[in-house]
């Protein structure tokens, strides 16, 4: 260690680390500048001290006290919604919440990009539609059947007209 | 005051009981306007942060965290307000109506002593604004490097970087000021 990164642990060498404090000595018992600087570090400490101990009053303490007291805000029973609020800004639940939602957005991202996942196909919008249409032409085939074996059923060259007529009309409805 | 007392007096407190809340600032009342004066220098803004300092300590002590001091949370409180003070620039006309009665009183201090720390003040007004607060906690409250760190919110190596560089200005002061002090007693 040289003097130049040692001088700013002189100054804070109330401060060191035990092992710190090890390094500077093991270099102070080498180096009388360093030595002179520490010893002139700790006066001024000293003075310092001697500011410390001084306090400042105030005038009038008690008074001071009373207009404190005086001032003081009387404790209002708090609502529910502030009790939420007040319970909503605990650290530790901020925390925990946080906590949760992160592990929520990993699980989610693993789901997401997970390539060992099978690739099952979905139904698109056009198969339903084809799917829908189907039915609808099956139902509509099936009355068109009815109909015409219904139409099959009353017309007979062996039958009269107003017959066949009155035939189709039942059949129909 | 013993911190079972201390804690008791806290309970009370928050339940609304004022009479243990006006007990609770007469123990810290002295060391808040102590490290207030320190940072302001005035002694009727220096009530009035105190003042609101224990007000904001009544309305927030649900919030207090019993795994610190009682006066370490105090302190963070007292340096928050007077660092937004400095800040502000908001300082009152520095003209005292009651000159006599509104000057704090300095316990069994001499001519010598008034003059280093009238001389060290002056220093510590020149430090930027974190190596002050950092200097007046360590150096001249005496808390922990901990507890200034927990205080100012700041990490071990930042804090550790202010006070060298609060510490280094203050010395090269020191100095230049008795350098001139020695001087002129040479010349007279």
């Amino acid at each position: 260690m040289d003097c130049k990164s040692i001088e700013q642990l002189l100054y804070l060498y109330t401060e060191l680390a035990p092992d710190e404090k090890e390094q500077v000595k093991e270099h102070l018992e080498s180096c009388t500048a360093c030595r002179q600087l520490l010893e002139s570090i700790q006066q001024t400490q000293q003075k310092i001290h001697t500011v410390a101990v001084h306090r400042a009053v105030p005038a009038h303490a008690a008074n001071l006290t009373r207009r404190i007291v005086e001032k003081l805000p009387s404790r209002s029973k708090t609502s529910p919604a502030e009790a939420i609020l007040q319970f909503m800004n605990k650290e530790i639940l901020r925390y925990s919440l946080s906590t949760v939602s992160f592990i929520l957005v990993v699980v989610f991202m693993i789901q997401f990009f997970d390539p060992g996942q099978p690739n099952i196909p979905t139904r698109s919008a056009t198969s339903k539609v084809v799917v829908l249409n189907a039915s609808q032409w099956r139902s509509a085939f099936s009355k068109k059947q009815q109909s015409r074996s219904a139409v099959a059923q009353c017309i007979s060259p062996f039958r009269s007209d107003a017959y066949i007529k009155e035939c189709l009309m039942n059949t129909l409805k | 005051m013993e911190p079972g007392a201390e804690r008791s007096l806290i309970m009370k407190s928050i339940s609304g009981n004022q009479q243990a809340f006006r007990l609770l600032v007469e123990a810290h009342l002295e060391f808040a306007y102590s490290l207030t004066y320190r940072f302001i220098r005035e002694p009727m803004e220096s009530e009035d942060i105190v003042q609101e300092a224990f007000i904001k300590v009544w309305k927030n002590l649900n919030r207090y965290d019993t795994s610190y001091r009682f006066k370490t949370w105090l302190g963070k409180i007292v340096t928050n307000l007077c660092l937004d003070n400095l800040k502000s620039g908001r300082r009152r006309n520095l003209v005292p109506l009651e000159p006599t009665v509104r000057e704090p009183s300095y316990q069994h201090q001499d001519l010598e002593s008034h003059e280093l720390t009238e001389i060290v003040y002056r220093l510590a007004e020149t430090l930027t604004e974190k190596q002050r607060a950092v200097f007046i906690l360590r150096d001249l409250e005496m808390f922990s490097p901990d507890e200034v760190c927990t205080m100012l919110n700041m990490p071990p190596g930042n804090m550790k970087s202010n006070l060298y560089y609060a510490r280094l200005k203050i010395r090269e002061g020191l100095e230049v000021y008795y350098r001139e002090k020695r001087s002129t007693e040479k010349t007279t």
